[in-house]
């Protein structure tokens, strides 16, 4: 089954201060990710979702997420 | 040997020539400029270079018929290439794969390199978000370093010592960790890490894509049952599921084929049963990379 992890920035905001999400996820299909192409010590991080296709659908990630912004589809 | 080995290697093992650490070979190939670009960029070079557009499931794109098989082969095709070696894009990961050593070659190799600087994790940092001083930079990417702040731990730039260095691989072994050394431009040497699955990017694009980011180490572990007891302490440590014990027989079972000549095994084995052969002593494996 395809599985599309979407994570609501607006909710989000900066992930280096949490960081639930990157740490519950066994397979690691999140990663930080600088948005910013130019900077080399960007502030805005946030956080991407790849290999999505490695997916388990475990949930761990929704139910972790203290900002309710990970939802699967 | 694999190709490089005869190409850079002076009848040795590639990554044991001195040649390949030299700050002379860093200019002829234009390490500094592509590896101040690759690291500056390494998310990106990660997440969207390496895999096209892109990597948002780059499974299912794989898995599209014929597309995503030329997708596939046009993209692995980029790690192998060698030429031209200036203007090289570093944005494209275009040279920049790694290969797998065993503990007392990533020894040897750190005889060769100079200075060891203790670095951040790059992968770790970026699907983790922790910072992890586990990789050791040499040469350029040692120079890079002091321009890239989020690779410099907190305790500061560190430069160790080769002893020093030496325990640190040994201590990285122990805990579980493959010793890989990283080159970029081909055949430049700047870094030896400690790498894990999944977190590393190069493993993760290897062993769940088939993409050639890591190349698999010049040995082959080999069991001795005659020294074997049958423990278990080795079955655990295997990360590329070459390693597999059968309990009928009581014993470790190694597929060759799936072997990156880690090591992982020997290092845990108390009864020291298990030994590295040469890749080339398998003549199936010989171009098995």
């Amino acid at each position: 089954m395809k599985t599309d992890i979407i994570v609501d920035y607006d909710k989000c905001g900066d992930p280096r201060e949490c960081k639930k999400c990157l740490q519950i996820c066994a397979p690691a299909l999140f990663l930080l990710y600088s948005p910013d192409d130019e900077s080399d010590d960007p502030d805005i991080w946030r956080v991407d979702v790849a290999f999505t296709d490695l997916c388990t659908r475990c949930g761990d990630c929704v139910e972790t997420c203290p900002k309710e912004a990970i939802t699967l589809v | 040997m694999c190709e490089w080995c005869y190409k850079h290697g002076a009848g040795k093992k590639w990554y044991l020539n001195s040649k390949n650490y030299l700050e002379e070979t860093a200019e002829a190939v234009g390490a500094h400029e592509y590896i101040y670009e690759l690291w500056k960029h390494f998310e990106k070079v990660y997440l969207q270079k390496i895999f096209g557009i892109s990597t948002r499931g780059p499974g299912y794109k794989f898995s599209i018929p014929v597309v995503g098989r030329a997708i596939k082969w046009y993209i692995s095709s980029w790690f192998t290439k060698e030429k031209p070696l200036k203007g090289r894009s570093p944005r494209r990961a275009e040279g920049h794969p790694g290969q797998v050593v065993p503990l007392g070659d990533a020894q040897q190799v750190l005889e060769l390199a100079d200075p060891i600087l203790k670095v951040n994790c790059a992968c770790r940092h970026m699907t983790r978000g922790i910072e992890d001083p586990c990789c050791l930079a040499f040469g350029a990417l040692a120079e890079m370093v002091p321009k890239l702040p989020r690779y410099i731990p907190e305790r500061g730039a560190e430069q160790l010592h080769v002893d020093e260095a030496k325990d640190f691989v040994e201590k990285m072994n122990r805990g579980g960790r493959v010793n890989t050394v990283w080159f970029g431009p081909v055949p430049y040497i700047a870094a030896l890490c400690s790498c894990e699955y999944p977190e590393c990017a190069a493993t993760r694009i290897r062993l769940d894509y088939g993409l050639n980011a890591l190349y698999k180490g010049e040995y082959v572990a080999k069991v001795d049952f005659s020294k074997c007891t049958g423990c278990g302490t080795c079955a655990s440590r295997c990360q590329f599921g070459a390693l597999t014990f059968t309990d009928a027989m009581n014993r470790p079972f190694i597929d060759a084929w799936k072997c990156y000549g880690c090591g992982l095994c020997v290092t845990a084995c108390p009864e020291g049963a298990i030994e590295m052969v040469d890749r080339t002593a398998f003549p199936a494996l010989k171009d098995e990379w």
